[in-house]
């Protein structure tokens, strides 16, 4: 008897950055193609083309079935923002980092989808926006999160965001559950920042890197 | 027993802890450990081939821009880069379709990690689909069985 062993290896993470990625309407007819992956990353602010019809064809379940972790820093893309663009694949997304260059960064969509799926577990958000309490606790109300990793910078001039940050990591009723937030900050600002944090402790501090993190991050 | 008698085994999990672990995030790392690799290789000739073997599992190839002329010649020179290993991890500054025309994609069978920086200026966009041809199946000879 003749026998053919196969073992499929695939692709686990694909990182892409800094370029133009185009999806035409062919892409519909591939069979399952990225059925291991299981990181996907768009760095740099890529460029999406397409439409839309063909990025959330390839952008799905169907093609993704096994992707759990997914980074974003701000896609461009002429005709929908990244709610529209990876709103198929975020129900079974567990890990989302977001990162933006810009300095305003505000999608309520995404936030608000965010807030819709239960499987979010862990988020990472690297981003300045002077609505994040909005997009927090407003848009993505109902999130019920493991871990929360943010800059204290990301605070900026807000006077309530911190207090409801802290109410989360107490474990305080919220419009959202967090169990652990997680501020990133170089070690020699650590000393500038935290005595003037009321409470401070009942936050996580790490000081293993600058900003939160975005291509490796896995939750922990 | 001196250092040099270690078995292979051992000597690969020793190389795997001294040097950063894949994939490198930053070109700095990798280029780190390289060198490391590259070092270890030269000690000892018995050091060369596990020192080969892990150095292979991570290629981060710069700058592929080249023109259509200089393909075949890429080509080997990549050849060397990953023959006689596998490659779990794949960073590419540059066009992923002008590395899939000049290299096999056999060569990267074993591929579980792929970074691609194309660049802006490189083209004017690549195609998505091209990133599906890298999944692939290993194929064991076929044998036959009573």
């Amino acid at each position: 008897m003749l026998i053919r062993i196969v073992l499929t290896i695939d692709l686990e993470t694909l990182h892409l950055s800094m370029a133009i990625f185009s999806f035409d309407r062919s892409n519909l007819f591939l069979k399952p193609s990225f059925t291991k992956l299981r990181r996907l990353v768009f760095s740099s602010r890529p460029v999406i083309r397409g439409k839309i019809e063909a990025i959330q064809g390839l952008l799905s379940p169907t093609h993704m079935p096994n992707l759990t972790h997914l980074a974003i820093a701000s896609p461009e893309s002429s005709s929908c923002g990244p709610a529209e663009l990876f709103g198929h694949l975020l129900p079974q997304i567990t890990t989302l980092a977001l990162s933006d260059i810009t300095t305003d960064y505000s999608d309520s969509a995404l936030f608000r989808l965010i807030g819709q799926y239960s499987n979010l577990r862990h988020l990472s958000l690297a981003i300045e926006s002077d609505d994040l309490e909005s997009l927090l606790f407003t848009d993505a109300a109902g999130m019920q999160l493991e871990s929360l990793h943010m800059s204290p910078f990301a605070i900026g001039d807000s006077a309530t965001l911190l207090p409801r940050l802290m109410a989360l990591a107490k474990g305080e009723p919220e419009t959202i559950r967090v169990k652990r937030v997680v501020f990133y900050e170089e070690e020699e600002s650590l000393s500038a920042s935290r005595p003037y944090m009321v409470d401070s402790e009942v936050f996580e501090w790490r000081n293993d890197r600058d900003v939160p993190p975005f291509e490796d991050f896995d939750g922990r | 027993m001196s250092i040099l008698d270690l078995p292979p085994e051992l000597l690969l999990n020793i190389f795997e802890y001294t040097v950063p672990v894949s994939p490198s995030l930053e070109h700095e790392d990798y280029f780190q450990r390289t060198q490391v690799l590259l070092s270890f290789a030269l000690v000892h000739s018995q050091w060369t081939r596990v020192a080969q073997e892990i150095l292979r599992r991570e290629v981060w190839l710069g700058d592929i821009t080249f023109r259509d002329e200089k393909l075949e010649q890429h080509g080997q020179q990549l050849m060397r880069k990953v023959e006689g290993g596998r490659t779990l991890y794949l960073s590419v500054d540059g066009d992923i379709e002008v590395l899939l025309r000049t290299t096999a994609l056999e060569w990267w069978r074993d591929l579980i990690y792929l970074r691609n920086r194309p660049m802006y200026h490189f083209r004017n966009s690549t195609r998505f689909e091209t990133f599906a041809q890298f999944p692939s199946e290993h194929l064991f000879p076929s044998f036959s069985t009573e």
